[in-house]
């Protein structure tokens, strides 16, 4: 049976490019926790990221559950600047909401945003909508 | 994606912490601790005895610059 739920846009503060004053920015960042075996990080926003074709969270937090960053499978993640950034994938538990759900993340050094992408969670869900006027995020599963 | 209409910023307490991670309470309204990274962060919550359900992370990004991700 499907079930339907909703986290509302998380607040950040960025500047507005027109005034140059500081304002409040809503993203659409969930909260969630990864373990390893018996370690799990405390929770954590992640931003839940369309563009992303996997998820790529800071190595820190690898290193927080005792994974051996460097013994996971090399390759590298490309953002919009082409800049590329050294990664490992690691499989871990993923505890989202009420679930939790074995995945495969990229960890990288020199990276600071956790990010969700369409490889091990967009694909957990039948659907996934972004709700831009009322600043939520709509799961379905 | 922005809201000009707040008096006073929701998020206004979060100056201090541009790039840094920071522990927030449950209720997002106090930031408990905060580092550069989020191991660090870690470790600082853990010498303070904050558990699970007591506070919950997130970065800082930098607030002059949109996210493309």
């Amino acid at each position: 049976m499907s079930q339907t739920f909703t986290f509302p846009y998380h607040f950040f503060l960025g500047t507005d490019l027109q005034t140059k004053k500081l304002v409040d920015i809503y993203r659409p960042a969930v909260p969630v926790v990864i373990a390893y075996g018996s370690s799990r990080t405390l929770p954590f926003y992640a931003h839940v990221d369309s563009g992303a074709d996997e998820s790529l969270f800071p190595a820190s937090l690898a290193f927080e559950i005792g994974i051996d960053l460097k013994k996971g499978k090399k390759g590298k993640s490309v953002g919009i600047g082409k800049i590329e950034i050294p990664c490992y994938t690691h499989k871990v538990t993923l505890y989202f909401y009420k679930f939790d759900f074995q995945v495969e993340i990229d960890f990288a050094e020199n990276h600071q945003i956790a990010l969700l992408g369409r490889k091990g969670f967009f694909d957990l869900f039948k659907r996934v909508s972004f709700h831009e006027k009322k600043k939520h995020i709509e799961f379905k599963i | 994606m922005y809201n000009n209409f707040m008096a006073k910023l929701k998020s206004e307490f979060l100056i201090p912490y541009e790039n840094k991670w920071v522990a927030l309470t449950p209720d997002n309204k106090k930031v408990i601790a905060s580092a550069k990274d989020v191991g660090v962060l870690s470790k600082k919550l853990k010498n303070l005895k904050i558990k699970h359900g007591q506070a919950i992370m997130m970065y800082v990004s930098p607030f002059d610059a949109n996210l493309v991700l």
